[in-house]
């Protein structure tokens, strides 16, 4: 029985770290490619990007990285 | 530095475990080589010495992280106290053991009610008294408390012919062990010392039991109690604004986040010890399914209730000398209680009102044990809920303010700015593109349904101590997985834990 125990043991911390490993690279790559904000990339075609009328400020930075343009007015309170 | 933080987590967390095993490892794997060469006695002190120091350093630089000077405090407060202890062994002498009880009563005096004493004698006596405002040390209350509890445990020892060889070493280990350090439990020296000669070798059941009960008290503060927090926040800086039915809403999202976050830090407390393979007693068993005030207090900071009747009540007679003194006995512990908490008329009220309430259950027992079980559940729950408002307040009139509002009935429609506290980031966008325009018909929705969990939770599940008796599962072992996760995501802002005021 307390070999029994401890395998079970073994196995529930190996599946949770593994697991929890896999659930925050899930969550980082679901955030890099749809990246609302545009910190990683230009916006894709076809997606929808919604613009957030109280966080307008944070969607500058990168539109000034990733965005083409010719000129740009950027302006924040 | 916050157990839920990325630093805790992800680098301080796994470094000092590795740091620990590996030195455990090295002693053990090192007698086999030798084939024991050397002695078990050696190879256990060397063993323990190291561990010990690993232990100290890792506590002492979780605790100065974020001020270093608060360190200097605790090394003089663990070195005072060990030369008292060892002049109680040397002598068996009572002066030293209340020159220890005094200096440790003194140093909290000092740091925590100085300038409330101070500043009430100036509005008693009309005096122009000044006393400088001094930042409480993270701790200082638990740590304490801690320690008079082992003065008193080895001066009792000394006194019945028991042989105390407590060494420095094990001692600093016992007041400054990091998960129980800054907010309990309060641990004595009879549950935690005899643990630290044992060998450590790594133990996957420990060490998984560990990490399950780490995860759910995590869970707790992160994901629960800090969403209640922003609401709590909100009404006690609007108080005259609220309604009724944003007061009573108020107040219990207040008595929700006080027992998520409080035993949420104690029970990751209970989690990192058994991960070093030590184990750390329970401070909570499900208090608001309590049937009277009597049993909260044997379900609610448990160790701190032990510790006020072991070295307050019973010395002073507890139940032993008639109904009298008992009812006496019983206001003082409850009062100590309530200033332990902190320097004001609020806590000091709260446990004067508890004493009383408690004294009356003793006396009418025998009635209120007939009122059926329901009844006496709700009787309690709702004092409860009173009595944290008083606990919370920062002053007695705006207690009474809040109280006034709770009372008054008037149940109009919650307040925009309080159910909007709970548009969490995990939910919010859900809520809002629910079609029908749910969101602007039911905008406090979201609201009631954190509410409801969370009363589901405190009311209606197993509590975290049970749920770590049950054996592990594939689907337990996902739930922790997916609670760490988002717990981990959800480390945004600092959010100290509610009884690192105390």
């Amino acid at each position: 029985m307390e070999r029994e125990r401890k395998i079970v043991a073994k196995k529930f911390v190996r599946l949770t770290f593994s697991s929890c490993v896999v659930l925050l690279l899930a969550i980082a790559v679901v955030t890099i490619v749809v990246d609302p904000f545009f910190h990683f990339h230009k916006p894709i075609q076809g997606m929808h990007y919604y613009l957030d009328d109280d966080n307008e400020r944070y969607f500058n930075d990168g539109i000034l990285r990733h965005f083409d343009y010719d000129t740009i007015i950027q302006v924040a309170q | 530095m916050l157990f839920n933080s990325y630093i805790f987590v992800l680098l301080f967390l796994p470094v000092s475990l590795s740091v620990f095993y590996g030195i455990s490892k090295k002693y053990i794997d090192r007698s086999i080589i030798k084939n024991c060469k050397v002695s078990s006695d050696n190879r256990t002190q060397s063993s323990n010495k190291s561990k010990l120091l690993c232990l100290i350093s890792s506590s002492l630089f979780f605790y100065s992280f974020q001020k270093p000077w608060y360190t200097l405090i605790l090394i003089v407060s663990v070195l005072f106290n060990y030369i008292c202890s060892w002049l109680i062994c040397k002598s068996t002498k009572r002066l030293w053991l209340v020159l220890g009880l005094a200096g440790n009563i003194l140093l909290l005096f000092l740091f925590k009610y100085a300038s409330f004493t101070v500043s009430n004698l100036q509005h008693l006596v009309g005096a122009d008294l000044t006393f400088p405002s001094i930042v409480l040390p993270l701790g200082i209350s638990f740590y304490t408390f801690q320690q008079i509890g082992y003065l008193i445990d080895v001066y009792r020892c000394t006194v019945n012919g028991e042989l105390v060889e407590d060494s420095f070493l094990e001692y600093a280990s016992f007041v400054t062990f990091f998960p129980q350090m800054v907010a309990g439990p309060i641990v004595s020296r009879a549950e935690f010392l005899p643990q630290l000669p044992k060998s450590h070798r790594f133990d996957y059941e420990y060490f998984a039991r560990g990490i399950e009960i780490f995860i759910f008290g995590l869970a707790k503060k992160v994901l629960l109690a800090d969403v209640f927090g922003t609401a709590v926040d909100w009404g006690f800086s609007n108080i005259e604004k609220m309604n009724s039915t944003d007061a009573i809403i108020v107040m219990l999202c207040y008595t929700l986040q006080i027992y998520f976050d409080f035993s949420g830090y104690s029970d990751m407390a209970v989690g990192l010890g058994k991960m070093f393979h030590l184990d750390l007693p329970w401070n909570f068993d499900s208090p608001y399914k309590s049937r009277s005030i009597t049993e909260f207090w044997r379900r609610w900071h448990i160790t701190l209730g032990r510790f006020l009747r072991e070295y307050v009540y019973i010395p002073l007679g507890g139940s032993r000398k008639g109904n009298g003194k008992t009812y006496r006995n019983l206001l003082i512990v409850f009062v100590l209680c309530g200033i332990w908490h902190g320097a004001a008329w609020t806590f000091f009220l709260w446990g004067l009102i508890i004493a009383i309430l408690v004294c009356l259950e003793k006396a009418y027992d025998k009635v209120l044990n007939r009122l059926p079980g329901w009844l006496n559940w709700f009787r309690t729950f709702l004092t409860l809920n009173l009595l944290w408002i008083l606990f919370r307040s920062p002053t007695l009139g705006e207690a009474w303010t809040f109280c006034r509002i709770t009372l008054n009935l008037s149940f109009l429609k919650p307040s925009p700015k309080l159910y909007s506290s709970f548009y969490t980031a995990e939910f919010y966008k859900m809520f809002i593109n629910i079609p029908g325009g749910f969101a602007d018909r039911f905008p406090w929705l979201l609201m009631f349904t954190y509410l409801a969990v969370g009363l589901w939770i405190v009311l209606g599940c197993k509590n975290t101590k049970a749920k770590s008796e049950q054996p592990f599962t594939v689907r337990r072992s996902i739930w922790c997985a997916i609670l760490l996760a988002w717990s981990i995501v959800s480390f945004t802002g600092v959010s100290p834990f509610l009884y690192f005021n105390f």
